[in-house]
Parts: structure tokens; sequence; C-alpha cells
């Protein structure tokens, strides 16, 4: 199998993950694997799968608060060890400032607050995936 | 002892003590004076006496004491302030910068706080009574280097466990000797000692229980004579001959007899029948000074305060507490008398000056009614002023609260939003999907279902049911990436053209469990469309799924709410607190965490007066609570107990308890220990509210590992 390009979704929140996962798959068709993970660790370790698998992980989504390992720690561990991937950060307006911070630290691809509006999430993918 | 005397010159040490027994502190004065002289020979001890501790004194006491050491170490050079008892290293502490020349001080005593302040102050502090028996064992020891066995007399009360192994570490100190305690003395044990060591020799005993002829207790020197005759072993004797002589002490603690017995017994075999030394300089300060509070405490009163001792600190006596009062009344009498006495001399005279003075009188009642009347008006005034600010204030008072309110409203509505995020972010995506759907290339969904024919239209027809019903059932499992990469490959080895896209869109309608031959129908040469539309098809029968998820979550965020914000009414009928407990418990039937269990003790079965809804909503968020505490499992114990006229029901867990930061506002809105993401923080609000609208009261207490929620409720008269 070639290298295939993979998108890892993380949130806390079952509905919100399917949904997302759905929604991109419909915005960017069947060509790339999607995987999601409830929380930060077993995003970490979702990582750790595809790579194994041969997947390059292109995206990944993560929700800022979650139960455990916070969206901002997950995304600083990942880009230790991946200096290519894009990350996309979804978060409530109450984390602001601390989201500026964190883009200048990780160099998030893109923030989005939450409700975000109708084909937001698609629309940034899509960029983040063809820059 | 990490104390050196000063190199040059005779030193004088300063030995303060303050026990309750006057045998045990001569006896320390000589443990002490001769520890010291050994290395010090020219040193002069001072000591000092502060039985603060058998009869407190007052703050004079203190001073005074103080004053008078300064008297005695006029002109000396201190070396060193030795302080034994609390009271004795409080003096030395607070006195030491002003009197003692700012020297070491060294204390002992049990670790309490006033300990803990000496070392705080860098004084050099012994650990209890333990120390000091240590101390004298070194000193034995090192006067009467032939013995071979020493007796420690000790007395304890409950910690007679530490002392023994204290003991043990006593005697690892002193390998070639024998270290031979006797603890905790009683009828039995001292015939036990008495019986296993009559061949060995006789430690010094006391025993509490034991009364002489006359019906006192036997203590000291009186017990040991007492064990000389009844036992015929020569006590005394044997330990002259044994230790050459000599000594090893004996010390007391928790019990004040016991500890005054030990004392009593080891000050008998320090003297060995000499009288104590007459010229130790010591005041008794208790019969000086006595603190009228302190009296009281110990259930004494100033009757039995000794002749010449001052009481301090009372109270004003009857006539000194209303001594005002009184006076006053005299003075009354005397001015009323007065004042008749010249009324009736002032009708005589103005009899006589009636005439005289009429117009003058009538120009002064009209100048003393101008006056009364402007006087009369600045209060008005005044009255006035006093009414606008009381006015002024309730305004104030108004807008505090209505502002408080605001703050509640807008923390609640945040709250709500927040909540509300990932619902709305759900429903977004899912609606997304659909629109997606609907406008796929080529004209959307309907003109790609159109567009199939034949084989693959078959295909469809044959799997569209369980697509959806794949899609449609309730739990809202994502595709694992795993799942699709077993499909992929397995498509692979039936040749089929694209099994990346096939598989994915097998894996999307839920059809990723195919056996072979099913599988194979997709692998067939342009089966992608079909396998495409299935799983458009899915896709839109999941986005109700997550619809209708998010629809209910939100749902249940507003219902908080409102349940939060409704009025509770103490209507409702009679309730069984054990039914409506085993309603609450039903909710969780098989939602129990595993690892997790509940175990009910209804011992009582009261009844209340409570909305029974309003009574399960109250359990269900106390059960919930105690679960989310212990996400590791542990038990929950659920109690009913009737405490009077009041039911008790306690939810006692073994979670992870509360933050202190949130305990003090635990039954305020917002307050949680969830991470923001979940739950509003309303829960125990509500139970607050509900449980106090029916007169009872939610309680909160942490335990070494979980909390324990109790809720009283006037309980139902059992009829």
């Amino acid at each position: 199998m070639s290298a295939r390009r993979g998108i890892l979704i993380v949130d806390d929140e079952a509905i919100l993950l399917l949904a997302i996962r759905q929604e991109l798959r419909l915005a960017l068709g069947a060509g790339y694997v999607f995987e999601t993970a409830m929380s930060a660790q077993a995003g970490l370790d979702a990582i750790e799968d595809l790579s194994r698998k041969g997947v390059e992980v292109a995206l990944i989504i993560s929700d800022w608060l979650m139960p455990g390992m916070r969206g901002d720690e997950f995304l600083k561990i990942v880009r230790i060890g991946h200096p290519e991937v894009k990350l996309v950060m979804l978060s409530g307006h109450a984390e602001a400032e601390q989201m500026q911070n964190l883009a200048a630290e990780v160099q998030l691809f893109a923030s989005l607050g939450k409700p975000y509006r109708k084909n937001e999430l698609s629309e940034i993918a899509k960029r983040a995936l063809i820059a | 002892m990490a104390v050196t005397p000063s190199s040059a010159g005779p030193n004088t040490v300063l030995f303060i003590s303050s026990g309750s027994s006057e045998e045990r502190a001569y006896l320390m004065e000589q443990a002490f004076e001769t520890a010291w002289k050994v290395r010090d020979p020219d040193a002069s001890i001072i000591n000092f006496r502060f039985p603060a501790i058998s009869f407190p004194i007052g703050e004079a006491g203190y001073e005074r004491a103080a004053g008078t050491l300064s008297e005695w170490l006029r002109g000396k050079k201190l070396a060193i302030v030795v302080a034994q008892g609390d009271p004795a290293i409080d003096l030395a502490v607070r006195f030491r910068d002003e009197y003692f020349a700012r020297v070491p001080v060294l204390g002992c005593e049990a670790y309490n706080i006033r300990s803990l302040r000496l070392q705080d102050e860098g004084g050099v502090f012994l650990y209890g009574g333990q120390n000091f028996a240590e101390e004298l064992l070194k000193l034995g020891f090192a006067l009467y280097p032939k013995a071979r066995r020493a007796y420690l007399i000790v007395s304890v009360g409950p910690a007679v466990d530490s002392y023994r192994s204290y003991v043990e570490a006593l005697q690892a100190k002193y390998p070639g000797r024998e270290i031979v305690p006797v603890l905790n003395p009683d009828q039995a044990s001292v015939d036990a000692a008495l019986g296993s060591s009559s061949s060995k020799g006789f430690a010094a005993l006391l025993a509490p229980g034991w009364t002489g002829a006359d019906g006192k207790p036997l203590l000291g020197k009186n017990l040991i004579r007492a064990i000389e005759e009844g036992y015929g072993v020569p006590v005394l004797s044997f330990i002259k001959e044994y230790l050459g002589g000599g000594l090893v002490g004996g010390v007391g603690v928790s019990a004040q007899d016991l500890g005054k017995a030990a004392a009593g017994t080891g000050l008998a075999l320090v003297l060995d029948g000499r009288a104590p030394p007459a010229s130790i300089p010591t005041e008794n300060l208790a019969s000086t000074f006595v603190d009228y509070g302190a009296l009281l405490r110990f259930g004494s009163s100033p009757a039995f305060v000794p002749r010449g001792a001052e009481v301090t600190n009372r109270p004003p006596s009857l006539w000194i507490r209303y001594r005002g009062l009184i006076m006053t009344a005299i003075a009354v009498l005397l001015a009323s008398t007065l004042l008749l006495l010249l009324l009736l001399e002032a009708r005589r005279r103005e009899r006589n000056l009636l005439v005289r003075t009429n117009g003058t009188l009538e120009r002064k009642v009209e100048e003393r009614t101008g006056e009364l009347r402007s006087a009369n008006e600045e209060l008005y005034a005044s009255n006035e002023n006093l009414k606008r600010m009381i006015r002024r204030t309730e305004a104030m008072q108004e807008t505090v609260l209505r502002h408080e309110r605001e703050v509640t409203l807008g923390r609640l509505t945040m709250s709500i939003a927040h909540e509300l995020n990932t619902p709305l972010g759900a429903i977004s995506s899912a609606n997304e999907a659909i629109r997606a759907v609907l406008a796929l290339e080529g004209g959307g969904v309907a003109e790609v279902l159109a567009s199939l024919e034949g084989d693959r239209l078959e295909l469809v027809r044959r799997y569209a049911g369980r697509a959806l019903e794949g899609a449609l059932r309730p739990q809202l499992d994502a595709v694992s990436a795993g799942s699709i990469a077993a499909l992929e490959a397995r498509l692979a080895a039936l040749s089929c053209a694209d099994p990346a896209a096939i598989a994915a869109d097998l894996a999307d309608a839920c059809l990723d469990d195919l056996g072979e031959e099913e599988l194979r129908l997709f692998a067939a040469k342009d089966a992608g469309a079909a396998a495409n539309a299935l799983c458009h098809l899915a896709l839109v029968g999941r986005s109700t799924s997550i619809t209708a998820a998010a629809v209910a979550q939100a749902v249940e965020v507003l219902r908080t709410v409102r349940e939060y914000l409704s009025e509770y009414k103490a209507d409702g009928a009679r309730v069984e607190l054990r039914h409506s407990i085993e309603s609450a418990l039903f909710l969780f039937k098989n939602r129990l965490p595993h690892g997790t269990e509940v175990k009910t003790d209804f011992s009582d079965e009261p009844s209340v007066m409570a909305n029974e809804a309003v009574l399960v909503r109250v359990w269900v968020h106390l059960i919930q609570n105690a679960l989310e505490a212990m996400p590791d499992g542990g038990v929950l114990a659920i109690s009913v107990r009737r405490k009077g006229s009041l039911a008790a029901v306690s939810f006692d867990d073994e979670g992870t308890g509360v933050a202190p930061s949130i305990a003090a506002n635990l039954f305020s809105p917002f307050a949680t220990t969830k991470p923001p993401a979940e739950g509003l923080g309303l829960g125990l609000a509500y139970c607050r509210k509900a449980i106090e609208a029916l007169s009872g009261s939610v309680a909160f207490a942490a335990k070494a590992k979980g909390s324990v929620f109790t809720v009283l409720v006037p309980a139902e008269e059992v009829p």
C-alpha cells in the first residue's frame, strides 16, 4: 500500500466526533483514512497506530476542553514528533487568549470557535490538506 | 545535648522546672546539675520552680517570675536556660530577649505547641519524658560504670506500645548491658515482675491501685517500703549493691499520678535515705498568684486558695458590678429629697415674689418655649436626614441584590451557551453531511441512485435496509480506521479494482461484516457506485441519529436549568423514603460502572411529606455525583435512619472527594469538580433548594477516602 494520508479527529463528545467525521468524509471524499479518538491519550495512540500502518497523518482536529489531557497539551506533544502535520483546534470562546499563545507555539493551521458555521470546518480542512 | 558552656569564667545555669510534682522537679534538678558539672564543674546552677501546670498562675505570675529571675541573675554570666515543662518553656522563650541575655534555651517536654515554638526560636528541644529518661540512663552508666543492668521505671498511659519500642531502641544503644523496663504496672504485673526478677533483683515499681493501711495510695518511698515489707525484697539495698549504690531514674508520662509516683520512686533511690538539701533557691509562685479562671476550670474555688495567695483576674463582685447602679439610686434619693426641700422653700418665697416676678416669668416662659421650638425643629430635620439615609441604603441594597442576580443569570447563560455548543455543533455538522449528500456531484443523491442499473441497482436494493438499520442504531460508534484496513485487505484479495474506496464506503454503510460471498459482489467490476450509494444512504441515516442524540442532549441541558429555576413547594404526599431511593437506584440499574457497588441499609423506614418526583431527582443527583467521584470503582453505601423527629439519608462513597477550594461553596450553583466541559454544576444547588423547601438540610463531610452527603428531612409520625 502506498503512503496514504490520514485525518485524526479528537473530541470527548461522541456525537460531535461522528458528525465531524461524516462531514469531512463527504467534503473530502474517500481518499483519506479517517480516525477518531475520544481523548487526547487515545489520540496519541491512534497517531502511533496510523504511522505503523504506513498512513501519514496530515491533519489533526482537536477539541480544546477534554477530561484528562487538554487539547493544547495534546497538540504540543504531537508537534514535537510531527513537524509537518496540520493542526486545527476547536474551542469555546472562553479560551481565546490561551488560543493565541498556542497558535504561535505549535503553528496552528487554524482555530475554530464553537459552534462553527455550517461549512467552516470542511473549508478549513480542504485548505489545510492542499497547503 | 548540643549546648557547650562558654570557655571563659564560671558560668551560671538557670534551670526552670514547671512540673506538677515537687519530687520530680527535684530529681530533674539533681540529674541536670550532675550532668552539667561533669563538663563544667565551676558552674553555679540556679533552680527555679515554676509550678504553673498544677496550679495555673495568671499573667501576673509570669511577669513576676521573670522579674524575680532577673534579680537573681544580676551580675552573673548566664550560659544557658534549661526549661522543663510547658510553662517553663513559655517563660524562658517569652522573656529570653528581655531578661535572659538571649542565651540558648533547652526545653524538655511532650511535643506540643509551645515546644514547637521553642524550635522556631532556635532552641534545643528534648522530646518528652523519653529523652529525659535517656539522658538519665546515660548519666547513670557514666556515674556507675560497673552497672550491668538498668531499671527504667516507666509509667505510661495508652502509649504503652510506643514505649516498648522506645525501650528496645535504648537497649540497642547499650549492647553490653541490660535495660529492664517495668511498664504500666497493675497488681498482676507487679506480682509477675516480682516473681520473675526475684533472683536478679528488683526494679522500683509504682502501682496507683495499691493503698496503705490508712487507705491512701502508696506512692514513691512508701510504695518501696510496702514492697520491701510485703514481699520481703530488699529493694533499696539490692539496687545499692547491684548498681553500685546508684540510680537509673524513672520518668512518668500521660497520667499525672503515675508520673509523680515514678519520680517519687526515683527520688527515693537518689537520696537513698538522705534528706533532700534544704537550701534550694525556689519560689512557689502558685501560692502567690492564682488565676481565677483556672480555679474554676479545675473545679476549685477561691475558698481553697492558700493563705497569702492573691487571686488574679477575679470578676468584679456584686457590689462592684452594681456599684454604679446603687450609687445612682442613692444619688437620686438624695437629690429628690433636696429637691423637695428646695421646692417647699421656693413655694414659700414664690408666694412672696409671685406678684413681683409675674412679668419676668412670662418673658422667661416665652424664651424657653422658643428654645424648645427650635430644638424640636432641629430634631425633626435630623430625623428626616436619617430617613433619607435609610432609603438610600435600601436602594443600594436593592442594587447590590439586583447585581448579584444579574451575575448569577450571566453565569447561568454562559454555562448554557457552553453546554449547547456540542449539540449545536453536531447538528450543524450532521446537517452539512445531509446537504452534501443531496448535492452530490452529478445532480445529487437522487441522480446517483437513478443512474444505477442492473446488478448495481440490485445490490443497493438488497443492502439498503441493512445500511440504514446500522446507521440508525442508537449506538453512535465511529467507524475505526482499523476495520476499514481489514476490509480493504479482504477486497484486495478478491482482485477488487479500487479496494480502498470501496472498503471505506462499505464501512460507512455499516457493511464491514459482510461474508466472503457477499464481499465478492462488491469487489466485482463497477460495483463501486453501488457501495458509494449505500454509503451515502447510511450517512443520511447516521446524520439523523446524530441530530436526535444532539437534540436529546440539548433538551437535557435545558431541563436541568428549568429544574433548578423552578419553584419548590413543600406540597406533596406521604412518601416512603425507601421507595423513593429504590426508584432512583432503578434508573442506575444497568449503568453502574464496572467495579462499582451500591449497598443499601434501610434499618429504619420513615416517611416524609414531599413531592416524590422531586425527591427521586435529589437522590439521582447525589447517586450520580458519588458514582462520578469513583471512576475506578468502589462502594456507595446508602442508609436511612430515623433521628428523633428527622429522617437522615446518607450517601457514603469511596471516591476522590471534593477539593477544598470547592467544598466551601459546594451547594452554590456552578460548583463542580468536573472539567468545565461536563455539567452545569447545578446538581447540588438543586438538591439544597429542593430539600430546604421541605424544611430539611443537606450536609457534606469529607472522609479520608471519599465523601458523605447527609440529607435530613422532617419525618412523618409513625402511624
